[in-house]
């Protein structure tokens, strides 16, 4: 969490903003902290919004340590949620202990194959994986909502989503966390989330794949003279990144929702950069970044209710501040090592 | 008089390296003054900060009697003050035209003159004789025409004080000729020239007065006509010149390691034609030239041979055993400058130091720290950025690297590029070791004093022909340096 002056820059920043819309900054700091820890309810929520960014920061961190910028998190993990729900409709019929674990590896599998078309694309045609995966996004969003409303929507609701997947497939009764946190999406997929960020450290540092995927990240000239096929990494990392993507479906449609709902994701795959960003892409601080930006995230949606000028919308801005702060961190820290330089 | 230029005590570190100290000498005006030391003596690192490239942690820099402090290239350039880098600063796919407006003065905004500045361009360069076509794209330009473009840049800035970084590196002697009447006209106009080499006779030929660098220090600075080679030479390296060791036949002939027949190749602006090369087991042998005439081509076919186009690719390269490579570029091809060092080490050997899934990372460290005390690479600290490493240590752990492993065939390209005296020593008494263990070694240089105390034969490239070739009792850098020119 080297990062974490960037973050409190952003965060003092944006509070400061609120003066000009007649507030006072630690009044609306005061409700943040309160709507984001004030009781297990809100926490339950916060907790709610930690898990998917872990994953997203996960994924966008493995991309940054292969050298690749992987901005398609948030469609790699639409592709997993819509085909674990997919799968949960209409193999209704699996037993339980099988039927989450099928849903979450078609999710990886959907996942991972959004990335790996991304990081074939990258590796083999030279094609630019931001432009790849930006125009990825779109295409799962148009595919998800096809399947949403048109192949497998929701027969008792209005809104847009898929129908319900079957209740073997969720973990509900034997979820600690979410008996912990009643009435909150919260379950135990966070500590799924955990786990899985603890191995991908371990994958990172103490692994030789994990060296391999860094020396590529870090000069792929020079791996590549070394016999390290940059292709293959760029390609497995872009697969492993749109696979830590898709466990967004364990906590979305195992553990909480149970179906895909169009709009469920307030961006997390966008906010996830950020998240990597703060945590200079280190699995064990990600942690720690998908859990404040979770809590911004809570803590703003009870500014709609407790001021008279501020609305939901206002954690977009305190999000692009915290982004800003620690962009600004980052490049103050370069620019002191080059002026240490010459 | 004033002098054009002033070093006063000006000194540089990077990091734990001390690249300047205590530099003072002046310049005087309307003179060619020669910089001479040899790699990594601290010559380009003070003209960087005569530039504004770099900022001195000590010292003030006087320009005709004013002192100043640039804190970027763009002060040096209002202060009259040109740089033409080692390593060209030009946008190939423009213009010649097009690369000289880039650096005009002037609102982003406003339209270029360009034919008045094409016709102003076309002045300067008659008359001083700087001749180019200002239409011609700089990539289908050759490189004396290129560094003719850099100059003009200069010029059309109306600097006064010139640095040229290693002009004639690149250059054949024609041209080498060319550019030195050109300065010489400069000069006559008032301009006042510094130029970094390390080649002593150009300097007895062009400047007026010389300054030599030893190890991050000014040891001399005296007029050219009270100097001398050898005396230059003397001073440069500190020591009598090493006299090559005396190398007894024990080259084993019966054992071909390496085995190049008829091979030719193209990468576009470089290319090979019809090499046939042998390398024996305890055999040293150097390939000599001019860069930029085929020696890339051969790394990348030795290295590879795959990512060259197929068809542009024929003979054939038999290797017998393993191969290991110093790169010719070690930051771009050799290292992770941002990983510790030993990371470093574990590049390219990761199967030595993995256990099923896992690394090693204790056995790693307690290796890297044994070579790292073997081979004095300081300091003493494994978990180093490698980039903060000085070049000398940075090549030493590349070697390491790259011998520990026991190659049967070494392929050592600028093996001390960059590197200080005391690690050239070191590094070529460790090739010399690989080879005494039955190692043979292709060594690939740009440096005649390398090539000719390390090979036992040594082969001259010339536009990707192997020109001439001298066995160990024929050396002398007068029949050596007319094969690098193309002459025979």
């Amino acid at each position: 969490m080297k990062r974490i002056f960037g973050f409190l820059l952003g965060l003092t920043l944006a509070l400061l903003l609120t003066l000009f819309a007649g507030e006072n900054p630690w009044n609306v700091f005061t409700i943040l902290v309160r709507s984001a820890f004030g009781s297990m309810y809100d926490l339950g929520l916060t907790l709610s919004y930690t898990t998917p960014l872990i994953f997203c920061g996960l994924s966008v961190a493995i991309g940054f340590h292969a050298g690749l910028f992987n901005i398609g998190a948030e469609g790699q993990m639409t592709m997993a949620v819509v085909t674990a729900a997919a799968v949960g409709v209409l193999l209704p019929d699996v037993p339980f202990p099988l039927a989450p674990v099928l849903a979450v590896l078609a999710a990886l599998i959907a996942g991972g194959l959004w990335g790996w078309i991304a990081g074939w694309l990258r590796a083999v045609r030279g094609s630019h994986e931001v432009i790849i995966t930006i125009m990825m996004n779109f295409i799962a969003a148009g595919l998800a909502g096809w399947f949403a409303l048109k192949i497998i929507p929701n027969p008792d609701s209005q809104n847009p989503e898929t129908a319900l997947v079957s209740p073997n497939y969720m973990f509900k009764d034997y979820d600690l966390v979410a008996r912990l946190f009643p009435d909150t999406p919260a379950n135990a997929s966070l500590v799924f989330a955990i786990v899985i960020a603890v191995l991908m450290w371990i994958f990172l540092w103490k692994t030789a794949w994990g060296f391999k995927l860094r020396a590529v990240g870090s000069n792929p000239e020079a791996a590549h003279r070394a016999g390290i096929s940059e292709k293959k990494v760029q390609i497995a990392a872009m697969t492993l990144a749109g696979a830590l993507a898709g466990f967004v479906a364990l906590s979305e449609v195992v553990g909480s929702a149970g179906q895909y709902r169009i709009g469920f994701s307030p961006d997390y795959g966008f906010i996830g950069i950020a998240v990597a960003l703060m945590a200079s892409n280190n699995p064990l601080g990600i942690i720690v970044s998908a859990f404040l930006m979770g809590a911004l995230h809570k803590g703003a949606s009870d500014l709609d209710l407790e001021t008279s000028t501020i609305t939901r919308d206002f954690s977009r801005i305190i999000q692009a501040l915290v982004i800003l702060g620690v962009v600004a961190q980052g490049y103050w820290e370069w620019f002191k090592q080059k002026r240490r330089k010459g | 008089m004033t002098a054009a230029v002033q070093f006063k005590g000006i000194s540089k570190y990077f990091g734990e390296v001390r690249a300047n100290s205590d530099i003072s000498f002046s310049v005087a005006k309307g003179s060619i003054h020669a910089i001479v030391g040899e790699n990594g003596a601290g010559k380009s690192t003070a003209m960087k900060i005569l530039f504004g490239m770099y900022r001195p942690n000590s010292g003030e820099i006087l320009i005709h009697g004013q002192s100043v402090d640039f804190a970027s290239p763009i002060d040096a350039m209002a202060a009259k003050v040109g740089m033409v880098h080692q390593h060209f600063m030009l946008a190939e796919p423009y213009t010649a035209l097009d690369n000289i407006l880039l650096q005009q003065k002037g609102s982003a905004f406003a339209l270029l003159p360009r034919k008045e500045q094409a016709q102003r361009i076309n002045d300067i360069a008659t008359r001083y004789g700087f001749h180019v076509d200002l239409n011609a794209k700089v990539e289908n330009l050759s490189v004396g025409e290129q560094q003719r473009i850099e100059i003009l840049k200069i010029l059309s800035q109306d600097s006064d004080i010139l640095i040229l970084d290693e002009p004639t590196a690149v250059l054949t002697p024609q041209e080498v000729q060319d550019l030195f009447s050109n300065l010489r006209k400069l000069k006559a106009e008032g301009k006042t020239i510094l130029i970094i080499t390390h080649k002593l006779k150009e300097v007895m030929a062009l400047s007026d007065a010389v300054t030599v660098f030893r190890s991050g220090r000014m040891v001399e600075s005296k007029k050219t006509t009270d100097t001398s080679v050898e005396d230059l030479a003397a001073l440069m390296v500190g020591r009598g010149l090493q006299i090559p060791e005396e190398r007894l036949s024990s080259i084993d002939i019966s054992k071909t390691l390496l085995n190049i027949e008829n091979l030719s190749a193209d990468l576009g602006t470089h290319k090979l034609r019809n090499i046939n090369l042998k390398i024996h087991a305890r055999e040293v042998v150097g390939v000599a030239g001019v860069e930029g005439n085929g020696q890339d081509v051969l790394i990348r076919c030795l290295l590879d041979s795959k990512s060259l186009n197929k068809g542009s690719l024929s003979g054939s390269i038999q290797c017998h055993g393993s191969l290991q490579a110093f790169p010719e570029d070690r930051l771009r091809f050799g290292v992770l400058p941002s990983r510790p060092v030993y990371e470093n080490f574990l590049l390219g050997q990761e199967h030595r130091f993995t256990k099923g899934l896992f690394l090693k990372t204790r056995e790693l460290i307690a290796r890297t720290q044994e070579i790292m005390k073997a081979y004095d690479i300081r300091p003493h600290n494994e978990r180093m950025a490698f980039g903060k490493l000085s070049g000398g240590n940075q090549q030493k752990l590349v070697v390491a690297r790259a011998l520990t492993q026991k190659p049967d065939v070494i392929l050592a390209a600028q093996p001390t590029r960059g590197v200080d005296i005391g690690a050239i020593e070191f590094i070529h008494n460790e090739i010399r070791k690989s080879r005494d263990d039955g190692a043979g070694v292709l060594l690939i240089s740009s440096e005649l004093d390398e090539l000719m105390a390390l090979s036992d034969r040594i082969v001259v490239l010339y536009k990707g022909q192997i020109v001439a070739e001298f066995t160990r009792s024929e050396f002398n850098e007068t029949s050596l340096g007319k094969a690098m020119g193309g002459g025979h």
